[in-house]
């Protein structure tokens, strides 16, 4: 938990990011001196200062997170005592492992300069940010608070959206409304009144000609305001304290353009005609539809389409419905869709059988259209309450962690089937436990609801958003290198340790930490494996960070492959 | 804990240490006073006696830590001590309370080691 701007870890990372640039310059110094003595140039002194720059080195650089570069320096400083004045043989004796030493540092600046530059001229982090920013929606607040606007403004921004504010209803009637607000939040109990709020919706009306859907925001919370807030075409009404998370959700709810995914009906019928009558005929009333002429085609379009239903004919060449049925239900993820069967025949024993076999229902032909809607769209919504159910987490609707996993194997697929990117994060609170105690149960549930709002809003449509349980989330960011992924969210974790969450006596703030790893994967848990590291990483150096994983290259960065061989020999 | 959070020098030739412990022992509540030398450490330790506890770095230009120390306990022969080194194959022998490896856990260890010598001091 931050409260202050200047925390300590904030000054740590202050300080660990300038000890990272002037690192650089440090190595330079040091090799500097080598090169002079390597080269003669050297006098008394220059052999003594090498060996306390190596020194200082070897003692600040592991405590700020360069372990590799710190042992490097403390060989090469050990190894340079032993054989001062380093000259003639003893120079000619320790050459070769002190340069080695030297250009290893040298490399390992290299790479580290190299992050920097390549996270600030990513073209991919560019348009990541940017799909963030288009999405912002401009919502307007209205209080004669100027303290409460402008912290109720900074709140909103957080969760992606922008904001104007204005303390006096002749200051927003001279605004300038193009574009117009998607949403405007307005205080009910102003200088002008206790009801003053309502009286502005109408000014609003009368100078603009229409006013955007009304959040009302105030300290009263009784039946007259509330009233009053209707009459005014008021879609919520919020008691000061304002909780944030319930006031995105309202404003998400006022303002998102997204409807919800119509269901989707897989059709399998071998007549050509009739198919696509069925599949009209639902079309029409804003379901989607496959049509599948051959049955045995069905099996990869399953996994693809993923429908919410599947009407199929009885009796088709290749095969009866009923196999098919049958074999569609041993499929694990399918067992519960509701399968229709389409067919003339008429002996309720035969279609008692076909029930058996695993249909749901029996459609006999030739089908009334609205028969067909009305069935169709019970049980194809039904069953996306069920599997609602099977695949979200209850208090924040994000997929669950089983989903989380499956989505990561299909995106960790598809990168390789691309040749693209995907990097996979791991999120987790920073002392959530200490949050539930002292501010209790109930408050804890809503931060992890806030941050869920917080990215969603903040992430793309294409990326997956997960609960992996407790207070950890999951981030499955497909076409995104490591540096994209870790500006998006290190933008994101800003936010976050900005929001002010409400509990009964007041507010706090919350943090969390973040490790992200990225393609390539070898195998799903490795990757999972690596961002867990990553987060472990984070939470060691302080939390409220995010750390990056490069397999591959951290390898190479840190203890073990290349450098560690280079040191015993 | 004990209730009232003493008085600690720093000691370390590099800034960049002395500023990332001053910065965790301050938040841990600590009053800290830095020192860049073993002399400059001298200067500071006799203008503030009330001084708790000495966190020295061991190899520093002029006096090491070690004879740092020494230097201190003459004035004050109970002082607790912690020495900082950058390789674990120092033996410090009886003279410090604890040292302490300048690696990258330092930022987690300072903290616990701290109390724990000064919890220790203060039994006996």
């Amino acid at each position: 938990m931050v409260d202050t701007p200047s925390s300590p870890q904030e000054k740590l990372k202050a300080l660990r990011e300038h000890f990272a640039c002037i690192l650089p310059e440090k190595v330079a110094r040091c090799s500097e001196l080598w090169t002079a003595i390597i080269d003669g140039r050297a006098t008394e002194d220059t052999g003594t200062e090498l060996a306390k720059n190596l020194h200082t080195l070897a003692g600040s650089a592991p405590s700020f997170g360069f372990a590799m570069l710190g042992k490097i320096s403390q060989r090469a400083e050990i190894t340079l005592k032993a054989n001062l004045p380093c000259e003639h043989e003893a120079l000619e004796r320790v050459k070769g492992d002190i340069s080695g030493c030297i250009n290893e540092m040298k490399r390992i600046c290299e790479i580290q300069e190299e992050g920097v530059e390549e996270r600030s001229d990513d073209l991919l982090a560019l348009t990541v940010v940017q799909s963030v920013q288009s999405r912002g929606r401009l919502v307007f607040i209205l209080d004669d608070d100027p303290l409460f606007c402008k912290k109720l403004g900074e709140q909103i921004r957080c969760f992606g959206y922008e904001t104007r504010e204005f303390t006096s209803r002749r200051g927003l009637l001279e605004a300038q409304w193009d574009p117009f607000p998607a949403a405007i939040i307005i205080d009910m109990i102003m200088q002008e009144g206790d009801f003053s709020g309502a009286e502005a919706v109408f000014t609003i009306e009368e100078h603009i000609g229409k006013c955007p859907p009304v959040i009302f925001v105030s300290n009263n919370s009784n039946i007259e305001a509330r009233l009053e807030a209707v009459k005014a075409g008021g879609e919520a009404y919020f008691c000061k304290p304002v909780s944030i998370s319930d006031l995105i959700d309202c404003l998400d709810r006022l303002t998102s353009e997204h409807q919800i995914d119509p269901c989707r009906i897989l059709i399998i019928d071998d007549d050509v005609e009739l198919s696509t009558f069925y599949s009209l005929t639902l079309q029409q009333q804003g379901m989607e539809t496959l049509v599948l002429n051959q049955p045995l085609q069905v099996v990869e379009h399953l996994v693809d389409y993923k429908p919410d239903l599947i009407l199929m004919d009885m009796y088709m060449p290749e095969c009866n419905g009923y196999e098919l049925a049958k074999a569609i239900r041993h499929m694990e993820a399918y067992f519960s869709i509701p399968i229709v069967f389409l067919s003339s025949e008429t002996s309720v024993e035969r279609q008692l059988v076909a029930m058996q076999m695993g249909g749901d229902d029996f459609l006999t032909k030739p089908i009334q259209p609205d028969h067909l809607v009305s069935l169709v769209a019970i049980r194809a919504e039904r069953m996306r309450v069920i599997r609602n159910l099977m695949e979200r987490d209850s208090l924040t609707g994000l997929y669950n962690r089983s989903m989380c996993k499956d989505h990561l194997e299909l995106a960790a697929m598809r990168a390789r089937r691309t040749g693209g990117n995907m990097a996979f994060a791991m999120i987790d609170i920073d002392t959530f436990k200490k949050i539930n105690d002292t501010y209790g149960h109930p408050t804890g549930d809503r931060v992890i609801v806030t941050l869920a709002r917080l990215l969603q809003q903040r992430l793309r449509k294409t990326d997956i958003v997960g609960r992996f349980g407790g207070e950890e989330f999951a981030v499955v960011l497909p076409d995104t290198n490591l540096n994209a992924a870790r500006e998006v969210l290190d933008n994101i974790r800003q936010s976050f340790s900005l929001v002010r969450h409400a509990y009964a006596k007041g507010e706090f703030s919350v943090t969390f930490s973040c490790g992200i790893a990225a393609y390539p994967p070898t195998n799903i848990s490795t990757l999972c494996d690596a961002a867990d590291k990553a987060l472990y990483r984070a939470k060691e150096g302080g939390r409220n960070r995010v750390d990056v994983n490069i397999m591959g290259l951290t390898a190479t960065l840190s203890e073990r492959n290349t450098t560690s061989n280079y040191l015993r020999t | 804990m004990s209730g009232e959070k003493c008085r600690i020098l720093v000691v370390d030739d590099d800034p960049f240490v002395v500023e990332m412990l001053a910065i965790i022992l301050e938040a841990d509540g600590y009053e800290v006073d830095t020192a860049e030398n073993g002399e400059d450490a001298l200067a500071k330790f006799t203008a503030s006696p009330d001084t708790g506890l000495i966190i020295s770095d061991m190899n520093m230009p002029g006096m090491t830590g070690l004879e740092l120390i020494g230097q201190i306990r003459a004035y004050n022969s109970s002082i607790p001590a912690i020495l900082l080194t950058g390789s674990d194959d120092v033996d410090p022998g009886q003279e410090v309370d604890e040292y302490l490896l300048k690696d990258e856990n330092i930022q987690d260890n300072i903290s616990l080691s701290v109390e724990r010598v000064l919890e220790r001091h203060a039994q006996v």
